[in-house]
C-alpha cells in the first residue's frame, strides 16, 4: 500500500535511508511473489529477495528514472538474480556480504505467507502481460487509473477494459480450481 | 512476538542504507569504482556472455509497438522442459534444446512439443550460456560439452539425427580452443568458434582439418564478437576493428575501423551491418556510414535477422515484462511488440514461421508472426 505520493524514481533516486525503505515496502510482496512462483521453494525466494534489495541499495545511484520506470529496474535485477540462482542452483549473497546483511532464518509463519504470494500471484501469471500489469498496479498496488493511463501512455478507458478483462480471467481461473 | 521475514529485511536494509548515509561522498565514489569495474575475468564473461545469450536487450525509455502497429505476433505456446534450457536450434524435423542443468539435448517434436529423445552430453553447469552449446545442420546435430576450465579440454559431439546416438566425441586442440564461445553451421560445414579462432570440423568425423587463428594482441582474452556468415569469419577485436577472414584461404580480407563506440556484437545483414552497442543502442552502419540509430536500453547482444527483420528480446521497463520486439532493419521502426510470459531467454530459432524461445526456467515460448 501506497504510504505517500512519492513516486518511486522519487524514492529510489533519493539518498536518504527512509526513502529507499519506502520504496522496498511498496515492492517487496510482488518481489517475493515473483520469486515464490518461479522457484517454488520460500527459502530460495527469501534469500533471492534479499539479494535483489541489497543490489538495489548498492546500485540505486546509477539508477536513472529516464532509462525506464524505477520498478522495472528493481525487476530487472531480480530476474537476473533468478537466471543465476537457476544456473548456480543457489542464491548468491555477494551483496547481502558487501553492506553486512545476515541470511534470515524463517519461521513456519514466514514460509505459509510466502507460499501465499506466490500462488496469489499464480492467479496473474497466466493473463496477457498487458492485463497482468494493470490488474498489479489497480488492484494490488491500489493506484488510480489515471496514474496508471499516464504512465503506459494510453487512455484510462484502456487500462479499465484492461483490469476488468483480467479479473474475469481470473475469476474464471479461481472457478475452476473450486 | 517475532518480527517476519520481511520485517527483518527491513531493519537490515535500514541499517545497511544509514551505514551508507554516513560515508563520506569520496568513500562512496571509491567504493563504487571498486563495485562497478570489471575485472579482468569478468571482461571475458561479459563477452562469453554476449556471444553466448542470443538476445537481450534491456530497454528504456521505448515505446513498444507504437509505430504502425498494424497485426501483432502472438504468443501461442509456453511450455515447461527441463529445469533450465540453453541453446535452441531446429533441424532434422525437430528441434534440439539443451537442457543446461542436467546436461543433455532434447529432441522435441516440433508439433506435439514432446521430447521424443534425450541425448547425454555432459559439459559444464556454470558454463555461460548453459552447456551443451548446440546447433543443427551439416548432416548432424552438434554438441559442445565445455570443460571447467578455461585451458582448453572441451569435446565436440556429433549427434546422428536418424538413430539420436552420438556418432563422434573430439575434444578441441587446447591451443587453439582454450576457451569455446559457440558452434556454428556455414557452407555445409561445422565451426566452433574458440577465443584464439575458429575451427573447422569434418562434417562426417567431427575431426578438426582446419584453423583460422585470429589477430590479436598476445595476452588478450579474445574478441568481443566472432562468429562465421557469408562465406566469411567477423571478428569484431577490442582495438575496435571489424576483421573479415575468407573461410577457404583463412586470409584476413579486410580490417575496418568501427564506426560505433562501444559497439559489442555486429550482425551482416542485407541493408549493412546492424551494431549493437554498449548503452542499449542499435545502429545500422553501410559502407561506413550510420543510416540509424536507435537506442533501447542499457545493455545490448544479438538481434535474430531474418530477412528485413529483426527480432529483439527486451525487458520493457515500462512494465517489467519481458518483450519480443520486431524491427524493421531498412528503417530501425519497432513494428511490434509482444509480451513473453517467461523472463529472460536463452536461446531463439525459427520452426517454419514460427519463433522458438528457450528460457533460464526451462521453458519453451512460441511466438508466431502474423501471416502476410
Amino acid at each position: 500500500m501506497r504510504s505517500t505520493t512519492r513516486s518511486d524514481e522519487d524514492l529510489l533516486s533519493a539518498a536518504d535511508a527512509r526513502s529507499f525503505e519506502e520504496f522496498y515496502l511498496r515492492h517487496v510482496d510482488v518481489v517475493l511473489g515473483y520469486f515464490a512462483r518461479r522457484t517454488g521453494d520460500p527459502e530460495l525466494a527469501a534469500d533471492l529477495v534479499s539479494e535483489t534489495f541489497a543490489a538495489a541499495l548498492a546500485g540505486r545511484r546509477r539508477y536513472r528514472p529516464r532509462k525506464g520506470a524505477a520498478a522495472s529496474w528493481l525487476f530487472g535485477i531480480a530476474s537476473r538474480k533468478l537466471a543465476d540462482a537457476q544456473r548456480k542452483g543457489y542464491a548468491e549473497r555477494r551483496m547481502c556480504r558487501k553492506l553486512g546483511m545476515e541470511r534470515i532464518d524463517l519461521t513456519d509463519a514466514d514460509i505459509a505467507h510466502i507460499e501465499a504470494l506466490g500462488e496469489s500471484g499464480a492467479l496473474l501469471a497466466g493473463l496477457p502481460a498487458d492485463q497482468e500489469f494493470a490488474v498489479r498496479a489497480h488492484v494490488i498496488d491500489e493506484r488510480g487509473y489515471g496514474e496508471i493511463a499516464g504512465e503506459l501512455q494510453t487512455s484510462e478507458a484502456v487500462v479499465r477494459k484492461r483490469v476488468s478483462r483480467g479479473l474475469a480471467t481470473a475469476r474464471r481461473k479461481i472457478g475452476r480450481h473450486e | 512476538m517475532s518480527q517476519d521475514f520481511t520485517t527483518r529485511l527491513q531493519l537490515q536494509l535500514r541499517e545497511a542504507a544509514l551505514r551508507d548515509e554516513r560515508r563520506s561522498p569520496l568513500e562512496r565514489r571509491l567504493a563504487g569504482l571498486r563495485h562497478g569495474m570489471p575485472r579482468p575475468a569478468v571482461v571475458t564473461a561479459a563477452a562469453l556472455a554476449a556471444a553466448l545469450v542470443v538476445a537481450v536487450v534491456v530497454a528504456g525509455g521505448l515505446r513498444w509497438g507504437g509505430e504502425h502497429a498494424v497485426a501483432h505476433p502472438k504468443v501461442i505456446a509456453d511450455f515447461p522442459l527441463a529445469d533450465n534450457l540453453g541453446f535452441i536450434s531446429a533441424g532434422h524435423g525437430s528441434v534440439w534444446v539443451a537442457d543446461s542443468k542436467d546436461l543433455r539435448v532434447l529432441r522435441v517434436d516440433p508439433r506435439s512439443h514432446q521430447v521424443q529423445a534425450r541425448i547425454r552430453t555432459g559439459g559444464d553447469t556454470n558454463a555461460f550460456g548453459g552447456d551443451p552449446l548446440l546447433n543443427a545442420g551439416a548432416g548432424a546435430v552438434w554438441a559442445v560439452a565445455r570443460a571447467p576450465s578455461s585451458d582448453g579440454g572441451h569435446r565436440v559431439l556429433r549427434i546422428d539425427p536418424a538413430t539420436n546416438k552420438i556418432t563422434a566425441r573430439v575434444t578441441m586442440p587446447a591451443a587453439q580452443a582454450p576457451i569455446v564461445f559457440d558452434v556454428q553451421i556455414e557452407q555445409g560445414r561445422p565451426w566452433v568458434i574458440t577465443n584464439r579462432g575458429a575451427i573447422a570440423l569434418d562434417s562426417a568425423t567431427a575431426r578438426p582439418v582446419s584453423f583460422i587463428r585470429f589477430r590479436q594482441p598476445a595476452g588478450e582474452p579474445g574478441p568481443l564478437w566472432a562468429f562465421v556468415a557469408r562465406g566469411e569469419l567477423w571478428v569484431l577485436t577490442r582495438n575496435g576493428t571489424l576483421d573479415r577472414y575468407d573461410l577457404g584461404s583463412g586470409r584476413r580480407t579486410a580490417s575496418d575501423e568501427v564506426p560505433v563506440a562501444g559497439a559489442q556484437v555486429v550482425v551482416p545483414t542485407d541493408e549493412g551491418l546492424l551494431y549493437g552497442a554498449n548503452g542499449g543502442e542499435l545502429v545500422l552502419v553501410r559502407d561506413g556510414r550510420e543510416l540509424w540509430r536507435r537506442e533501447l536500453g542499457t545493455t545490448v547482444s544479438l538481434p535474430l535477422v531474418l530477412g528485413g527483420t529483426a527480432w529483439l528480446h527486451a525487458t520493457d521497463t515500462a512494465t517489467g515484462r519481458d518483450r519480443l520486439i520486431e524491427l524493421d532493419v531498412r528503417s530501425g521502426k519497432v513494428r511490434s511488440s509482444t509480451g513473453l510470459p517467461q523472463f529472460g531467454i536463452r536461446g531463439i530459432t525459427t520452426v517454419g514461421d514460427d519463433l522458438w524461445l528457450s528460457t533460464p526456467n526451462g521453458r519453451v515460448t512460441i511466438v508466431r508472426p502474423p501471416s502476410d
